[in-house]
């Protein structure tokens, strides 16, 4: 591990400090060199959660960047893969999926009036029962993760299949990627898949805290 | 007597076109809705009648405590109450899930969310005011003999001293006065645009509380020709321009030079034509232009300049609504910044139901 690895690792420690012990404190590494784009977790999210397929709001979508004199950006959102067909202006073309970051000092969590957000096991979980749709924790979101859902009228989110991993199982995500570019488990268990490789996190200025990291992130990447 | 039919049929018709938009916001799937912004239109009408109404608590403590304009306290009391009634009613509509609203703010209060200490501020603010009104009213309405002033003083035994009356109205409204404070504040935090204003955003919030509690008490001393308070209101009105054009140069500075992203920030709304010719143009230079020059003694003019202000001050709540979320990217894309067709109708709607409870409310306690 590099120094600065080694430095940015331990502006995590707040992070880690802010979790109640005894939890398991799940974390998401994403290595975006892995990333293809073929978008099979963006679907398989959409299906697992239930969130609508053709409505650009989703738990989970995946970024596609073309960097070259300026930078170009694609999102796929929907069941519908963009990428397929497009022609990129650049040749350095790379994938970043993005979702919730489940971050220890979480924005959504804060401002909510009702706790309809709430920490579990480390995972910033939605309460569908108690939110009341004032979207507050939607503006709130730094890193537009949440969005409202179109058919219950309250805000969703990714919540790392939360509903799966209490029954042992890994999100859906993880599950379907064919290059395995999503590793999902305890800051412990995934130490081995970073190794080696430049560690960041989305938006470190915020101060949220990120349980989402990122392996050889280009730093075009910054939303 | 056709004159008032014609004015109340016509309240109620817009009412009824506003309750047409809750129609089409609520019942009405509209799939388009979840593809904008979340705030909108809604949240800066509330935005706008609930801060002018608190605003307007500012004119009832200048009345009380300082003996100046007081013929128009009984107006005053009165619109400041239904325009946080109606604007609380407007964001009300707007939430998706209104009817779980009073359990989960009960069992599942979150103590450090802004929001929830904004709402029991409101609950404080209302009470106060209701109360404060009752008190302030009670005495008149206990003379007479119609069923709404039977219903609203309740029992003609208790609180029958006059004067204790007054007292106890007085510090009620205070206390009221002190609450709109603490919302303007909670307010200012809420609504603040992170690397640009917050968290001072509340100072310039005050210094808009002052302009639209000066513009709607000369608004109401002209309609109501109560020319004796315009004089005491008119200078009042041209201070609070005064502080107004202050707060917003300093705004507008201390954005540009703070930071790379407030600048970026403050450009982007410099970029709106609504900022230049809603904010400046028809809220900030029309008011200066009527003080300034003799026509500050037309009575019509200075009505004219109070409203072209309190247009100024509704579109800048429309601008900071929307430009807090300029920079918002919902699922990896920008989300478009609509105002949609029902919007404007529940605006229509919102206006007019404060105008009809308003002017029920000013024909009873008279």
């Amino acid at each position: 591990m590099r120094r600065r690895d080694f430095l940015k690792l331990l502006a995590m420690i707040p992070a880690t400090s802010l979790i109640p012990s005894g939890s398991k404190n799940y974390t998401m590494v994403i290595d975006v060199d892995r990333c293809i784009g073929c978008g099979k977790c963006v679907v398989a999210c959409k299906i697992e959660n239930d969130v609508p397929k053709h409505l650009p709001t989703s738990r989970t979508w995946i970024e596609g960047y073309s960097v070259g004199e300026d930078v170009q950006k694609v999102v796929m959102n929907t069941v519908e893969n963009p990428f397929l067909r497009f022609n990129w202006k650049y040749e350095n073309v790379f994938y970043v999926p993005k979702l919730c970051n489940q971050c220890s000092n979480a924005p959504c969590v804060q401002v909510c009036p009702v706790n309809a957000r709430f920490y579990s096991e480390g995972i910033v979980l939605v309460d569908k029962k108690s939110c009341i749709g004032c979207k507050y924790c939607v503006v709130a979101c730094p890193y537009g993760a949440t969005y409202v859902h179109p058919e219950e009228k309250v805000t969703d989110k990714c919540t790392f299949c939360y509903h799966r991993i209490y029954k042992g199982l890994t999100p859906v995500c993880v599950l379907l990627c064919p290059t395995g570019c999503r590793k999902f488990g305890t800051i412990d268990e995934l130490e081995k898949f970073s190794e080696g490789k430049r560690i960041s996190v989305l938006k470190p200025e915020k101060k949220t805290y990120p349980k989402v990291f990122y392996l050889n992130l280009d730093t075009t990447v910054i939303e | 007597m056709v004159k008032k039919l014609v004015l109340i049929t016509s309240l109620i018709f817009l009412i009824l076109l506003g309750l047409l938009g809750v129609y089409q916001l609520h019942v009405q799937h509209n799939v388009e809705l979840y593809l904008s912004i979340p705030w909108r239109l809604l949240v800066a009408t509330y935005l706008f009648l609930v801060s002018s109404g608190l605003s307007l608590c500012i004119v009832v403590f200048l009345a009380e405590f300082f003996k100046k304009a007081r013929s128009i306290v009984d107006e005053v009391l009165i619109l400041s109450l239904v325009m946080i009634i109606v604007g609380l009613a407007v964001i009300a509509i707007d939430l998706d899930r209104l009817e779980r609203a009073g359990y989960a703010v009960l069992g599942h209060a979150n103590y450090k969310s802004l929001m929830f200490w904004l709402i029991m501020f409101y609950v404080i603010e209302v009470l106060l005011l209701l109360f404060g009104s009752w008190f302030h009213f009670r005495n008149r309405l206990l003379e007479k003999k119609d069923l709404i002033s039977r219903i609203i003083v309740i029992s003609r035994r208790i609180f029958t001293d006059e004067k204790k009356n007054y007292e106890i109205a007085k510090t009620l409204n205070f206390f009221a006065f002190l609450t709109a404070i603490l919302v303007y504040i909670d307010l200012g935090f809420l609504y603040a645009i992170e690397d640009w204003h917050s968290p001072f955003l509340f100072l310039f919030f005050v210094a808009t509380a002052l302009v639209t509690a000066f513009s709607l008490a000369l608004v109401i001393a002209v309609v109501h020709r109560k020319f004796v308070d315009v004089e005491t209101l008119k200078y009042g009105f041209g201070f609070s321009i005064a502080v107004y054009t202050v707060f917003l140069m300093w705004r507008i500075f201390a954005g540009i030079y703070s930071s790379y992203f407030s600048e970026e920030i403050v450009m982007f709304y410099f970029r709106i034509p609504s900022f230049w010719i809603t904010e400046i143009f028809i809220g900030l230079l029309i008011p200066i232009i009527i003080i300034v020059t003799p026509a500050s003694r037309n009575y019509l003019a200075l009505f004219l300049a109070a409203v072209a202000a309190l247009l100024g001050i509704f579109f800048q709540r429309i601008n900071l609504v929307y430009t807090k979320q300029e920079s918002m990217l919902i699922s990896g894309i920008k989300f478009s910044p609509q105002i949609f067709l029902f919007e404007i109708l529940i605006l229509i709607g919102a206006l007019a139901l404060v105008s009809l409870i308003y002017y029920i409310l000013r024909e009873v306690v008279r």
